[in-house]
Protein backbone atom coordinates (compact mmCIF):
# COMPACT_ATOMS: atom_id res chain seq x y z
CA UNK A 1 0.00 0.00 0.00
CA UNK A 2 1.09 3.20 -1.39
CA UNK A 3 1.85 5.89 1.79
CA UNK A 4 2.95 9.41 0.98
CA UNK A 5 6.46 10.29 2.19
CA UNK A 6 7.80 13.90 2.75
CA UNK A 7 8.80 13.36 -1.00
CA UNK A 8 5.71 13.20 -2.26
CA UNK A 9 4.03 16.10 -0.09
CA UNK A 10 6.17 18.63 -1.50
CA UNK A 11 5.69 17.49 -4.79
CA UNK A 12 2.13 17.20 -4.32
CA UNK A 13 1.75 20.76 -2.15
CA UNK A 14 3.92 22.64 -4.31
CA UNK A 15 2.08 21.53 -7.52
CA UNK A 16 -1.18 22.04 -6.39
CA UNK A 17 0.50 25.81 -4.35
CA UNK A 18 1.91 26.52 -8.04
CA UNK A 19 -1.36 26.17 -9.95
CA UNK A 20 -3.52 28.16 -7.53
CA UNK A 21 -1.05 31.11 -7.54
CA UNK A 22 -0.72 31.13 -11.59
CA UNK A 23 -4.72 30.76 -11.93
CA UNK A 24 -5.07 33.80 -9.14
CA UNK A 25 -2.95 35.90 -11.18
CA UNK A 26 -3.94 35.18 -14.71
CA UNK A 27 -7.40 36.03 -13.39
CA UNK A 28 -6.40 39.43 -11.54
CA UNK A 29 -5.37 40.52 -14.95
CA UNK A 30 -9.29 40.52 -15.58
CA UNK A 31 -10.59 41.58 -12.67
CA UNK A 32 -7.92 44.78 -12.35
CA UNK A 33 -9.35 45.81 -15.66
CA UNK A 34 -13.48 45.15 -14.85
CA UNK A 35 -13.98 44.80 -11.41
CA UNK A 36 -16.25 42.32 -12.31
CA UNK A 37 -17.74 40.52 -9.00
CA UNK A 38 -18.07 37.79 -10.58
CA UNK A 39 -14.07 37.58 -11.46
CA UNK A 40 -13.74 38.70 -7.98
CA UNK A 41 -14.75 35.57 -6.59
CA UNK A 42 -13.81 33.13 -8.63
CA UNK A 43 -10.19 34.83 -8.24
CA UNK A 44 -10.50 34.72 -4.44
CA UNK A 45 -11.36 30.80 -4.93
CA UNK A 46 -7.27 29.93 -6.22
CA UNK A 47 -5.95 32.30 -3.53
CA UNK A 48 -7.59 30.00 -0.69
CA UNK A 49 -7.11 27.00 -2.56
CA UNK A 50 -3.47 28.26 -2.33
CA UNK A 51 -3.66 28.87 1.21
CA UNK A 52 -5.63 25.49 2.20
CA UNK A 53 -2.98 23.62 0.04
CA UNK A 54 0.01 25.30 1.99
CA UNK A 55 -1.64 24.41 5.68
CA UNK A 56 -2.66 21.18 4.58
CA UNK A 57 1.15 20.62 3.48
CA UNK A 58 2.33 21.74 6.99
CA UNK A 59 -0.98 19.85 9.24
CA UNK A 60 0.47 16.56 7.66
CA UNK A 61 2.29 14.47 10.16
CA UNK A 62 4.98 13.17 7.85
CA UNK A 63 5.67 16.97 7.16
CA UNK A 64 5.61 17.80 10.82
CA UNK A 65 7.80 15.18 12.17
CA UNK A 66 10.53 16.15 10.00
CA UNK A 67 10.52 20.00 10.72
CA UNK A 68 9.89 18.86 14.16
CA UNK A 69 6.15 21.10 14.94
CA UNK A 70 5.43 19.80 18.18
CA UNK A 71 3.57 22.72 19.73
CA UNK A 72 0.16 21.69 20.50
CA UNK A 73 -1.08 25.53 19.73
CA UNK A 74 0.51 25.72 16.52
CA UNK A 75 -0.71 22.42 15.68
CA UNK A 76 -4.24 23.74 16.13
CA UNK A 77 -3.80 26.90 14.22
CA UNK A 78 -2.06 25.00 11.23
CA UNK A 79 -5.65 22.61 11.31
CA UNK A 80 -7.97 25.47 11.78
CA UNK A 81 -6.62 27.16 9.04
CA UNK A 82 -6.97 24.44 6.88
CA UNK A 83 -9.89 23.69 7.10
CA UNK A 84 -11.36 27.15 6.86
CA UNK A 85 -9.30 28.41 3.72
CA UNK A 86 -10.65 25.06 2.44
CA UNK A 87 -14.43 25.94 3.36
CA UNK A 88 -13.91 29.38 2.16
CA UNK A 89 -12.92 28.41 -1.41
CA UNK A 90 -15.73 26.02 -1.98
CA UNK A 91 -17.80 28.99 -0.77
CA UNK A 92 -16.39 31.38 -3.20
CA UNK A 93 -16.43 28.74 -5.80
CA UNK A 94 -20.38 28.74 -5.86
CA UNK A 95 -20.83 32.05 -4.56
CA UNK A 96 -18.61 33.28 -7.69
CA UNK A 97 -21.54 31.22 -9.77
CA UNK A 98 -24.72 32.51 -7.98
CA UNK A 99 -23.58 35.53 -6.80
CA UNK A 100 -26.60 37.76 -9.21
CA UNK A 101 -28.88 35.63 -6.83
CA UNK A 102 -28.18 37.41 -3.83
CA UNK A 103 -28.51 40.89 -4.61
CA UNK A 104 -27.49 43.64 -2.78
CA UNK A 105 -26.93 40.96 0.40
CA UNK A 106 -23.08 40.77 0.71
CA UNK A 107 -22.51 37.02 0.66
CA UNK A 108 -18.91 37.09 1.51
CA UNK A 109 -18.90 38.02 4.73
CA UNK A 110 -21.50 34.90 5.18
CA UNK A 111 -19.00 32.49 3.66
CA UNK A 112 -16.41 33.77 6.19
CA UNK A 113 -19.04 33.54 9.29
CA UNK A 114 -19.79 29.95 7.66
CA UNK A 115 -16.02 28.96 7.52
CA UNK A 116 -15.51 29.95 10.85
CA UNK A 117 -17.99 28.05 12.70
CA UNK A 118 -17.67 25.08 10.39
CA UNK A 119 -13.74 25.09 10.96
CA UNK A 120 -14.51 25.10 15.01
CA UNK A 121 -16.98 22.70 14.84
CA UNK A 122 -15.18 20.10 12.68
CA UNK A 123 -12.09 21.11 14.98
CA UNK A 124 -13.81 20.40 18.41
CA UNK A 125 -15.77 17.89 17.54
CA UNK A 126 -13.32 16.11 14.91
CA UNK A 127 -15.94 15.92 12.74
CA UNK A 128 -16.44 16.40 9.11
CA UNK A 129 -19.33 15.00 8.26
CA UNK A 130 -20.78 19.36 8.91
CA UNK A 131 -18.19 19.83 6.08
CA UNK A 132 -19.21 17.98 3.79
CA UNK A 133 -22.75 18.03 4.21
CA UNK A 134 -22.74 21.74 4.06
CA UNK A 135 -20.26 21.34 0.79
CA UNK A 136 -22.58 19.19 -1.19
CA UNK A 137 -25.81 21.10 -0.39
CA UNK A 138 -23.95 23.98 -1.62
CA UNK A 139 -22.79 22.21 -4.46
CA UNK A 140 -26.76 20.54 -5.21
CA UNK A 141 -27.95 24.41 -4.81
CA UNK A 142 -25.05 26.21 -7.43
CA UNK A 143 -26.00 23.43 -9.58
CA UNK A 144 -29.78 23.78 -9.63
CA UNK A 145 -29.24 27.44 -10.18
CA UNK A 146 -26.59 27.13 -12.82
CA UNK A 147 -29.15 24.16 -14.52
CA UNK A 148 -32.05 26.71 -14.73
CA UNK A 149 -29.83 29.16 -16.47
CA UNK A 150 -28.20 26.99 -18.86
CA UNK A 151 -30.64 28.02 -21.28
CA UNK A 152 -29.15 31.71 -21.21
CA UNK A 153 -25.56 30.80 -20.19
CA UNK A 154 -22.73 29.33 -21.95
CA UNK A 155 -21.46 27.03 -19.14
CA UNK A 156 -18.87 24.31 -20.03
CA UNK A 157 -16.93 24.30 -16.37
CA UNK A 158 -19.16 22.38 -14.30
CA UNK A 159 -17.85 19.49 -14.06
CA UNK A 160 -14.85 20.34 -13.19
CA UNK A 161 -16.11 22.49 -10.63
CA UNK A 162 -17.80 18.86 -8.80
CA UNK A 163 -14.95 17.42 -9.25
CA UNK A 164 -12.70 20.66 -7.79
CA UNK A 165 -15.39 20.35 -4.30
CA UNK A 166 -15.19 16.90 -4.30
CA UNK A 167 -10.72 16.09 -4.44
CA UNK A 168 -11.07 19.38 -1.89
CA UNK A 169 -13.97 17.41 0.40
CA UNK A 170 -11.44 13.93 -0.11
CA UNK A 171 -8.18 16.20 0.81
CA UNK A 172 -9.84 16.97 4.11
CA UNK A 173 -10.67 13.55 4.64
CA UNK A 174 -7.14 12.36 3.85
CA UNK A 175 -5.98 14.56 6.55
CA UNK A 176 -8.38 14.06 9.29
CA UNK A 177 -10.07 10.04 8.71
CA UNK A 178 -6.82 8.56 7.29
CA UNK A 179 -7.77 5.45 7.55
CA UNK A 180 -10.93 5.77 5.60
CA UNK A 181 -8.96 6.45 2.17
CA UNK A 182 -5.93 4.55 3.32
CA UNK A 183 -3.70 3.51 0.20
CA UNK A 184 -5.51 6.04 -1.99
CA UNK A 185 -4.19 8.90 -1.54
CA UNK A 186 -1.47 8.86 -4.53
CA UNK A 187 -4.67 8.32 -6.74
CA UNK A 188 -6.48 11.39 -5.07
CA UNK A 189 -2.93 13.63 -5.48
CA UNK A 190 -3.06 12.17 -8.87
CA UNK A 191 -6.38 13.19 -10.07
CA UNK A 192 -6.49 16.26 -7.54
CA UNK A 193 -3.46 17.46 -9.85
CA UNK A 194 -5.42 16.50 -13.42
CA UNK A 195 -8.25 18.61 -12.06
CA UNK A 196 -6.46 21.49 -11.14
CA UNK A 197 -4.43 21.22 -14.33
CA UNK A 198 -7.45 20.91 -16.66
CA UNK A 199 -8.54 24.52 -14.94
CA UNK A 200 -5.32 25.91 -15.54
CA UNK A 201 -5.11 25.15 -19.06
CA UNK A 202 -8.96 26.41 -19.43
CA UNK A 203 -7.94 30.10 -17.61
CA UNK A 204 -4.57 30.40 -19.80
CA UNK A 205 -6.54 29.36 -22.81
CA UNK A 206 -9.22 32.36 -21.90
CA UNK A 207 -6.87 34.79 -20.66
CA UNK A 208 -4.37 34.72 -22.92
CA UNK B 1 -32.74 43.83 -23.57
CA UNK B 2 -31.05 45.14 -20.70
CA UNK B 3 -27.14 46.00 -21.09
CA UNK B 4 -24.53 44.74 -18.29
CA UNK B 5 -22.20 46.80 -16.55
CA UNK B 6 -19.53 45.48 -18.50
CA UNK B 7 -21.65 45.99 -22.01
CA UNK B 8 -22.16 49.71 -20.89
CA UNK B 9 -18.32 50.34 -20.22
CA UNK B 10 -17.66 48.83 -23.63
CA UNK B 11 -20.36 51.12 -25.60
CA UNK B 12 -19.01 54.31 -24.10
CA UNK B 13 -15.90 53.34 -24.79
CA UNK B 14 -16.07 52.20 -28.38
CA UNK B 15 -18.17 55.76 -28.78
CA UNK B 16 -14.77 57.54 -27.70
CA UNK B 17 -12.45 55.35 -30.11
CA UNK B 18 -15.05 56.01 -33.10
CA UNK B 19 -15.11 59.61 -33.00
CA UNK B 20 -11.28 59.95 -33.58
CA UNK B 21 -10.87 59.59 -29.64
CA UNK B 22 -11.76 62.90 -28.54
CA UNK B 23 -15.80 63.57 -27.81
CA UNK B 24 -17.66 66.15 -25.92
CA UNK B 25 -19.70 64.89 -23.09
CA UNK B 26 -23.00 66.27 -24.21
CA UNK B 27 -23.06 63.72 -27.83
CA UNK B 28 -21.10 61.04 -25.38
CA UNK B 29 -24.05 61.06 -23.16
CA UNK B 30 -26.68 61.06 -26.22
CA UNK B 31 -24.65 58.66 -27.72
CA UNK B 32 -24.46 56.06 -24.89
CA UNK B 33 -27.89 56.20 -24.27
CA UNK B 34 -28.11 55.88 -20.79
CA UNK B 35 -29.73 58.66 -18.26
CA UNK B 36 -27.71 61.92 -17.13
CA UNK B 37 -27.50 60.42 -13.81
CA UNK B 38 -26.16 56.89 -14.64
CA UNK B 39 -23.78 58.85 -17.19
CA UNK B 40 -22.06 60.73 -14.52
CA UNK B 41 -21.71 57.73 -12.72
CA UNK B 42 -20.47 55.78 -15.19
CA UNK B 43 -18.04 59.07 -16.40
CA UNK B 44 -16.50 59.13 -13.31
CA UNK B 45 -15.66 55.43 -13.04
CA UNK B 46 -14.74 55.26 -16.23
CA UNK B 47 -12.05 58.52 -14.97
CA UNK B 48 -11.33 56.82 -11.54
CA UNK B 49 -10.41 53.74 -13.29
CA UNK B 50 -8.14 55.66 -16.11
CA UNK B 51 -10.11 54.13 -18.48
CA UNK B 52 -10.25 57.99 -20.01
CA UNK B 53 -9.35 61.37 -18.91
CA UNK B 54 -10.74 64.26 -19.25
CA UNK B 55 -8.89 67.34 -21.43
CA UNK B 56 -10.42 71.24 -22.34
CA UNK B 57 -9.49 72.79 -25.49
CA UNK B 58 -10.87 76.26 -26.00
CA UNK B 59 -12.38 75.77 -23.04
CA UNK B 60 -14.75 73.30 -23.70
CA UNK B 61 -14.32 69.67 -21.86
CA UNK B 62 -13.52 66.58 -23.83
CA UNK B 63 -12.96 62.96 -23.17
CA UNK B 64 -10.15 60.48 -24.68
CA UNK B 65 -9.53 57.00 -24.30
CA UNK B 66 -5.97 56.07 -22.44
CA UNK B 67 -3.87 53.11 -23.19
CA UNK B 68 -6.15 51.08 -20.12
CA UNK B 69 -9.13 51.80 -22.13
CA UNK B 70 -8.01 50.38 -25.66
CA UNK B 71 -6.49 47.58 -23.51
CA UNK B 72 -10.24 47.19 -22.46
CA UNK B 73 -11.88 47.28 -25.79
CA UNK B 74 -9.25 44.53 -27.05
CA UNK B 75 -9.96 42.39 -24.25
CA UNK B 76 -13.43 42.53 -23.87
CA UNK B 77 -14.37 39.45 -26.38
CA UNK B 78 -11.83 37.08 -24.21
CA UNK B 79 -13.44 38.71 -20.85
CA UNK B 80 -17.03 37.99 -21.96
CA UNK B 81 -15.74 34.97 -23.08
CA UNK B 82 -14.38 33.68 -20.24
CA UNK B 83 -17.52 35.11 -17.79
CA UNK B 84 -19.46 33.09 -19.44
CA UNK B 85 -17.71 29.83 -20.09
CA UNK B 86 -16.97 29.74 -16.43
CA UNK B 87 -20.33 30.35 -15.21
CA UNK B 88 -19.56 34.19 -13.39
Amino acid sequence: MFQPNFGTEILYSVVILAICLIIYFEVNKFFKLTDYKGIGYFQNTFLFFAVAYFFRFLAKPVVRSIFGIRMYYFNIIILLVFIYASCTAVFYLVYSLVWKKFGKINGEILIHIIAVIIALFVFLTGNVLLFIFVNIVLLIYAFVVVSLERKNRKFKMYLIYLLLVIFSILNIVDLLVPDFIFGLQLWIYIFSIVVFLGLLYRVLKEVK
Amino acid sequence: MKRSRLEIIRDILKIIQERKNKIKPTPLLRYSNLSSQRFSQYVKELLKKGFIWAGEEKGRKFFSLTEKGSTYLEKYRDIIGFVEDFGL
